[in-house]
């Protein structure tokens, strides 16, 4: 009874209606866009972890993550990793932080050197599939069109002189990019020998990861085995720690605001409507009811609110996606859930903050109000 | 006219207090993440903003100051100080280095400075700021991060330090900036008391562009960029990828803000529709109604603007106390920008509305209402 009443009342100005809706909708689609693009930001930053294929990953003892660290442990651990039973392969991967510099301009990036062929380099590509050979580097195809770079252009990076092979797709982050070269190069580069940053482990199928990475931590000192979610999870974390927080904060505003804007429009839409409330209340009708109409009334708006701003949420993430994807976005089920009790708490509130006016009258004295 | 538009307006003054919080939420939500974003490319360039520099002299090849890995020999800063129109000469080490505070290793721009000649920190929130022996100045927002105090020690590169004292305004929001003496800064980078940048200033009304290219003709393999071109590549450097999404959240914040502003002022003048209908039935002219509803519109925006900027000014400062790795900066020019767009925002949504009541006739009027 309360819900038709809501919703015949609501409906039956089209203007008010809108309007009502309207306000929810740009709060919603705040709120949704904001923690669209920090999702779409933090997403990006476990994108090595989440695209290479490997089970586990060994470091030296001490590092589980690559943002800003340094790594090194004696190849022939990995040598003894890959005879444990259960190990189907060990792969090495060099690893540095590095300014790599394009037609004069630099950018940052993770340099990986890997052994052409296997596991660790680039996992999508704008263009040519290649193999970096001793003077090449694969660069993310968004930095060299930024520079204006081509195929075959000088590139310097972790202290190397190279020239620009192939083009990689998707390693971007709000942070840097991910560039490849070939892994003896990048030993003659930075001076190594018999050293690895990183051990990526791929196992036999149907072989226990945690007794191999068990095994490892027994058999191997001054190594840390990590399985592929433990190291994305701790990069995101220490990224979060530094850079993610930015966005975060500025996440955290928009919130704030967006329910705030909820509130006000919810309560703009009871005080429209206080009067016919109050003939309500004249006519008999208990405070009960009075609430269920209420409540009703703007569960009706913010839900129409909420889908409408879900709509449009999606709608720009598809477009962002094929206009090139420079703003990284992505609605997720938790930001929808995050922005449905936020607008349900903060509406119900602020519609029954006029209605108590109305609820503690007498029927006879709404007349004489 | 005036007396009708406020004493109209300001009868209910619940309703009037909705259409300004409404502005106010979007004036404030639009300047505090517009001066975030701002804040952020203000923080990289924090360090060469505050020093006695005008013209950066580098390792050839180099023309920012954060990306760049230079090292230039020794006898240079003898010759750029023997230079005339030069007034100061300042050599300093910068390096990135990760410092381990507490047993977490924390990514940071190291400088080493000489005291007597200057480059260090420029405000200190705690301890002393002249670092001597095995001491370093920690920058106050990881201190503050990492429970780091006074006396604590923080390894760098392999070395112990004591931490003597705090310095604020020295993080971006990537790292931190801690400083130490300068021949501490060249045993600890193997550097053999070469400086990594020379930080030249020129004598008053010198041009930075004519003394660099001086500086370049009288070194050999360097580069001498002034401040204003080093700061730019800097933020490029930093920024350029980052810049990306915050623009797109700021650029989302000015859309909807705007929008809410608008929302808000159409909603109050539907409200009160049924006013503008009564002045119309007693025969006011449109152009007094139109006068009506702009006063109206005009004031409840101005309202709303003038608390949204008190709230987002507070905020500003509010936050680097609360979080001190953030600095929010608001411009004259951005709160400007915004009180235009809110303005012709605010009367093009008061003028719509207000449309329909004009076209009609007083006698009709009457009759329609609201």
């Amino acid at each position: 009874m309360g819900v038709a009443l809501a919703s015949r009342n609501l409906f039956e100005n089209r203007t008010r209606l809108v309007v009502s809706v309207a306000g929810v909708v740009l709060a919603a689609l705040l709120i949704l866009v904001l923690d669209g693009v920090l999702a779409g930001a933090t997403r990006q930053v476990t994108t090595f972890m989440d695209n290479v294929p490997f089970d586990l990953v060994v470091s030296q003892r001490g590092v589980r993550n690559l943002h800003m660290t340094t790594s090194f442990f004696a190849e022939s651990k990995l040598r003894e990793i890959a005879r444990i039973d259960g190990v189907r392969h060990a792969d090495p991967v060099l690893y540095t932080t590095t300014f790599l510099t394009l037609r004069g301009q630099r950018s940052l990036a993770y340099l990986i050197g890997y052994e052409p062929g296997r596991p660790g380099g680039p996992w999508a590509w704008a263009g040519r599939q290649v193999l970096p050979t001793r003077d090449g580097i694969i660069v993310d195809a968004r930095i060299a069109e930024d520079f204006g770079g081509r195929i075959g252009d000088p590139v310097t990076a972790g202290g190397a002189d190279l020239r620009l092979e192939g083009l990689a797709k998707g390693t971007t982050s709000i942070l840097n990019s991910i560039a490849f070269m070939d892994r003896d190069a990048f030993e003659s580069a930075q001076g190594l020998q018999g050293v690895v940053s990183f051990g990526l482990i791929t196992l036999d199928p149907g072989a226990d990861a945690d007794r191999v990475a068990r095994q490892i931590r027994r058999e191997i000192p001054g190594v840390t085995v990590l399985t592929r979610e433990e190291f994305a999870d701790s990069e995101r974390r220490v990224v979060s720690d530094m850079s993610t927080e930015l966005m975060q904060m500025m996440n955290f505003i928009g919130f704030l605001v967006g329910l705030a804007v909820v509130a006000l429009t919810v309560y703009t839409t009871t005080l429209q409507k206080l009067s016919e409330y109050g003939i309500l209340k004249a006519i008999g009708a208990s405070n009960a009811r009075l609430v269920r109409v209420v409540c009703a009334q703007s569960a009706i708006s913010i839900t129409l609110g909420l889908l409408g701003a879900l709509g449009i949420a999606l709608l720009l993430q598809g477009a962002l996606g094929y206009f090139g994807g420079r703003v990284p976005m992505v609605v997720t089920w938790a930001s929808v859930l995050k922005v449905t009790i936020g607008a349900a708490a903060v509406g119900s509130l602020a519609s029954l903050l006029p209605i108590a006016r109305i609820a503690r009258l007498k029927p006879a004295e709404v007349f004489r109000r | 006219m005036v007396q009708i538009a406020r004493k109209s307006l300001l009868r209910d003054k619940a309703r009037f207090a909705v259409s300004s919080g409404g502005v106010a939420l979007s004036v404030l939500l639009i300047l505090l993440l517009g001066g975030m974003q701002r804040g952020v490319n203000e923080q990289i360039t924090a360090y060469i903003d505050h020093a006695p520099a005008d013209v950066i002299v580098a390792q050839e090849g180099n023309h920012d100051f954060l990306g760049a890995r230079s090292r230039i020999a020794l006898e240079d800063e003898a010759r750029v100080a023997r230079m005339s129109g030069v007034s100061r000469v300042v050599p300093v080490i910068s390096q990135y280095a990760v410092v381990e505070v507490h047993g977490r290793k924390e990514f940071t721009l190291l400088v080493g400075f000489d005291r007597t000649k200057g480059g260090g920190p420029w405000r200190i929130a705690e301890g002393k700021g002249t670092p001597a022996e095995n001491e370093v100045v920690a920058d106050a927002a990881v201190g503050k991060a990492r429970r780091l105090s006074i006396g604590d020690t923080v390894e760098i590169l392999g070395k112990r330090f004591k931490v003597v004292g705090f310095s604020s305004g020295t993080s971006s929001w990537m790292t931190g900036t801690f400083f130490m003496d300068f021949e501490e800064a060249s045993e600890l980078v193997a550097s053999r008391g070469a400086p990594s940048f020379l930080l030249v200033q020129g004598d008053r009304g010198q041009s930075s562009e004519a003394l660099a290219r001086r500086i370049e003709l009288r070194l050999r393999d360097t580069a001498a960029t002034p401040r204003e071109v080093v700061n730019a590549n800097d933020r490029k450097l930093y920024a350029r990828i980052l810049n990306g999404p915050i623009g797109f959240m700021t650029l989302i914040a000015f859309l909807i803000g705007t929008s809410v502003v608008g929302l808000t002022i159409y909603t109050a003048t539907v409200e009160r529709s049924k006013e503008y209908g009564s002045l119309k039935a007693i025969g006011i002219r449109n152009t007094a109604l139109y006068a009506i509803v702009f006063e109206q519109s005009v004031f409840a925006t101005t309202a709303g603007l003038s608390i949204g900027i008190a709230l987002a000014y507070a905020a500003a400062r509010l936050i680097p106390v609360l979080a001190p790795r953030f600095m929010v900066v608001i411009e004259p020019s951005a709160v400007l920008r915004l009180g235009i767009a809110a303005f012709a925002m605010a009367v093009l949504a008061a003028i719509v509305p207000v449309r329909a009541v004009a076209s009609i006739d007083p006698a009709i009027a009457f009759r329609r209402g609201a």
